[in-house]
């Protein structure tokens, strides 16, 4: 598959590949070329090998597929639970994986450090065995580095790619081009974390703000592709306190993510996506989580610490739901229709979308029971709706700040967190001989994030904005980790830091040239 | 707001070409002629340890000059940024000759014992200023600086003992005028003049302090050394093996900690009130007073004051400690010091021994032969249990780690 030809696209060569590519170009003219590209890899890339199972390297890689399911029928058709995230797959049974042909999906590789932190899980699990033909690795872009590929126990990897010899700035150029994909199709939340339900707006946008603002801070920004963009920042005060009852014995529910990101779809159409993930600690000393119902829908996987954290997330990221749709109650019947996602499970079943990306993280989630919960969630919030119009509600100012400035803070954020992350790295020796850090993923907590914001005197609610903002542009990643505690706790939180070598070598150039916003 | 217009100020686009190399060529030729300026001043002016012969500094008050002005020059910067910017958008020079158009490309690095300036890319380790300037010198003849390293240590600049003295191209402002403004040599000048009255232990405090968050985070980072060979100490208490080597790293950085503490107080607020009785440029004296915090505002802050009694029991008990270990290792000295060095550690003894008793540890014996089963013995097991004990109580108290 990997003979070149002497086509030449971007200044590099496309593989070979069959009469269909050709057909593919001319017939979807009207899709960007990176979209076609991607999926003449993917699709190419399945028919050879023929995979079974596909596991996607978190995070772009896994937007990506996201992304191109959406619009192509036959990757479409690919069953949802036989895709699994690479965070997930050290929580997994291996017999999931075992006699299995497996195709391994990343989008881009300078190093390949993530590719082989995979295949030594797999291979420390018993899954990856040398010249086992069943596992074989896809990865669409390949920096020059790489060229000669990464030797792994006597294979070459990747098996599959597209681009490679990439210089920096070509290698840099395909991933602004993967990014722009993405914000193109929604964002890079179509990862596999988030759940969402979508809202069509018929009336005015400024109401529709203004009902999410009753109590809540709203930002409003405008992504690179020019989509709407809503951040809807929940403080830690009443009535946005999370049920800490309801989580694990310890979980931290305050200065974590908490909000809601509104994404326009096109025409009029929104994505409601909750996000909360509260801090678990590592050891959990009772059997969680106790409430049947609960059990139900998370499954079995919620018995590892990771998996805890995930379960005990989507569990917030419900009662965010809930906020927002009482929230948005408020707004007349008419202003607005609110479409639920469907049972994946129940062929007849109500609804336009599935939430099937969801197994990928939540490999035993209960989708039928998910789908009631967020109907359930729904049919409420419409009930307090009607007795919440009859209230007049003053209405809340709160300082405009465009887009501009919003994306000029979003690169000092960034600046200054990759220089607190680079001090830590430095002071306490986490670097090898050859100065890369010992210790990955290493990032900043929320809270931490949000101080370093406080300190460039930004309000919170900008700063959540600003993590959207960032993580649309794919210059800061998220981890769901291990982090200390002074007083020897061990917590699963969320971390956060710049996406990769590009990234970070780009915000050390940029603080080198301009300085950092304020002296730290 | 739906419908915002999208500005364009994003990473990539932020970024210059070839940009780094000349701020990094301005910084050098600039920091060069504010140490000329300072090496050739004729005023009066103490000289102190840092500046072994005259107009000289040891390393590391040179690497905290370097500090100093990375900081300054960057908060100067700062004022400037948004004109460089639209300068750069409108593609227009016109008054560019009252613009500061670089910052100082310069990292804040972390050295053995806390900040410094140089470069760090996570592709290799921290690269010191002394490094960089001393391999200029050598690679391209740099004639800004003049760096010797000491003998026992010919390749290594960043060795305590180098010495630095001013190189001779930096005698004037001419060599300036070539590729730095008019308000960057104004603004340079004054730096000079404000500075050059320091003495090495004052540039030292200068640019080793900053605001009490960072200070405090100084003393920490001093502590945790100081608690890495505090455990070897232990671990060798427990094995009798020679602890002599632990016990000074440990002493090493526990005087640290207590210095930036509590010992610099006085150094720093006599720099800052010179610094800014000189300085008469508006702008750079708006970012002295931004970087530079008031001596008050720093030593007297609840971080830093609740690491005073910690680093200073630290330092004591160190002290102790090692002098222990000599004698350990000596047991000739123990009661008669006759050698230079038995001299040297009888007397940090007696320094060490009421420092002890003033942070409430009396347990320890008060004299070196008390320590000992018999003249040429073995540590008493009784002062090893307390010593541990002691050591232990130190190693588990950092305020705020």
């Amino acid at each position: 598959m990997n003979r070149a030809v002497p086509e030449t696209v971007l200044g590099v060569r496309l593989i070979e590949g069959n009469h269909e590519r050709h057909t593919d170009l001319a017939f979807e003219s009207s899709i960007p070329l990176i979209d076609r590209q991607l999926r003449m890899f993917l699709r190419q890339s399945m028919e050879q090998h023929r995979p079974e199972l596909m596991i996607v390297v978190e995070r772009k890689g896994t937007a990506i597929l996201r992304a191109l399911r959406e619009s192509d029928d036959r990757l479409s058709k690919w069953p949802s639970h036989d895709i699994v995230s690479s965070n997930e797959v050290e929580r997994l049974p291996c017999d999931l994986f075992r006699n299995k042909r497996i195709l391994i999906f990343d989008d881009m590789m300078k190093r390949g450090i993530h590719i082989r932190k995979l295949l030594e899980l797999l291979r420390g699990r018993g899954i990856w065995k040398p010249n086992d033909e069943r596992i074989r690795v896809a990865v669409f872009a390949l920096h020059e580095i790489s060229s000669k590929g990464l030797p792994f126990h006597g294979e070459t990897i990747p098996h599959f790619w597209f681009y490679r010899d990439l210089t920096q700035s070509a290698y840099q150029s395909a991933r602004i081009q993967i990014v722009k994909m993405l914000q193109r199709a929604g964002s890079l939340l179509l990862d596999t974390e988030h759940l969402e339900v979508r809202a069509k707006l018929h009336g005015s946008f400024n109401r529709f703000v203004d009902a999410l603002r009753r109590k809540a801070d709203v930002i409003v920004f405008t992504s690179s592709d020019n989509r709407t963009n809503v951040t809807v920042f929940y403080p830690d005060r009443a009535p946005y306190v999370l049920p800490s009852h309801r989580f694990p014995r310890g979980t931290v529910c305050e200065r974590i993510v908490k909000k809601c990101r509104i994404v326009e779809r096109g025409d009029s159409e929104f994505a409601i996506i909750p996000i909360a993930f509260p801090a678990v600690e590592k050891v959990c000393e009772t059997d969680w989580p106790s409430d049947p119902q609960d059990v139900d829908l998370l499954g079995r996987s919620v018995k590892t610490p990771v998996g805890r954290f995930y379960g005990v997330g989507l569990l917030a990221a419900l009662e965010v739901l809930r906020w927002v749709l009482r929230d948005l109650a408020i707004l007349d019947e008419g202003e607005y229709t609110l479409s639920l996602p469907r049972n994946p499970e129940e062929p007849n079943s109500l609804g336009g979308y599935c939430l099937d990306h969801l197994y990928a993280v939540y490999p035993t989630l209960n989708m039928g029971e998910l789908v009631r919960r967020i109907s359930t969630i729904a049919k409420a919030a419409r009930s307090d709706g009607r007795l919440l119009r009859s209230i007049k509600f003053p209405r809340r100012r709160q300082a405009l700040c465009g887009t501009g400035e919003l994306r000029k803070w979003a690169v000092h954020l960034l600046q200054v967190m990759r220089h607190v992350l680079d001090q830590r790295i430095m002071s306490h020796d986490l670097y090898d001989s050859s100065g890369r850090c010992l210790k990955h993923p290493f990032g900043l907590r929320a809270r931490e994030i949000f101080a370093i914001g406080r300190r460039l005197r930004l309000e919170d609610a900008v700063i959540s904005a600003l993590f959207d903002i960032l993580i649309d542009e794919a210059n800061i990643v998220t981890h769901s980790g291990e982090v200390e505690e002074g007083n020897n706790i061990s917590r699963i939180a969320r971390t956060f830091e710049p996406d990769g070598e590009v990234v970070s070598e780009a915000v050390r150039r940029y603080s080198r040239q301009w300085g950092l916003p304020i002296a730290w | 707001m739906r419908g915002d217009v999208t500005v364009d100020f994003e990473l990539y686009q932020g970024l210059r070409s070839g940009r780094e190399g000349s701020s990094f060529e301005r910084t050098f030729r600039a920091l060069g002629f504010l140490f000329h300026g300072w090496s050739t001043f004729h005023g009066k002016r103490k000289q102190t340890f840092e500046e072994p012969e005259q107009g000289c500094l040891r390393a590391i008050a040179f690497d905290k000059l370097g500090m100093l002005f990375t900081q300054v020059w960057r908060e100067v910067f700062r004022a400037y940024e948004p004109r460089v910017r639209e300068m750069l958008e409108s593609r227009s020079l016109g008054d560019v000759k009252n613009l500061v158009l670089f910052s100082s490309p310069l990292d804040e690095v972390i050295g053995k014992h806390g900040r410094g300036s140089g470069l760090y890319d996570a592709k290799s380790p921290p690269v010191y200023l002394l490094e960089i300037l001393y391999n200029l010198q050598i690679d391209q003849g740099m004639p800004y600086f003049d760096i010797r390293p000491p003998g026992k240590a010919p390749d290594r600049p960043t060795h305590h003992e180098t010495i630095i003295s001013a190189g001779r191209e930096c005698e004037d402002v001419q060599h300036l005028s070539d590729s730095f403004t008019d308000r960057e040599i104004d603004i340079l000048k004054d730096f000079r003049n404000s500075v050059r009255h320091l003495d090495g232990s004052q540039i030292r405090a200068l640019g080793t302090h900053r605001g009490p968050e960072q200070t405090a985070d100084d003393v920490r980072w001093e502590l945790r050394k100081a608690r890495v060979f505090c455990d070897r100490v232990i671990d060798c208490l427990k094995q009798e093996t020679c602890f002599l080597d632990s016990s000074r790293q440990m002493a090493e950085y526990a005087r640290e900690a207590y210095w930036k503490s509590h010992g610099n107080e006085e150094d720093y607020k006599t720099a800052r009130d010179a610094v800014l009785s000189e300085v008469q440029d508006g702008e750079l004296r708006t970012a002295i007073l931004t970087i530079q915090r008031p001596a008050d505002d720093i030593w007297s802050a609840k971080p830093v004051q609740d690491l005073v009694p910690v680093s200073r029991k630290a330092w004591a008990v160190s002290r102790y400690v090692q002098c222990g270990a000599f004698f350990r290792k000596n047991p000739s000295q123990r009661v008669r010091q006759v050698s230079r060095t038995g001299k040297h550690f009888k007397h940090q003894w007696e320094e060490c021994y009421p420092d002890l008793t003033a942070c409430g540890i009396s347990v320890l014996p008060q004299r070196p032969p008390d320590l000992f089963d018999s003249p040429a013995g073995h540590i008493r097991q009784e002062v090893l249990d307390r010593v541990a004990e002691v050591l232990n109580e130190v190693r588990l108290e950092i305020p705020g780690d």
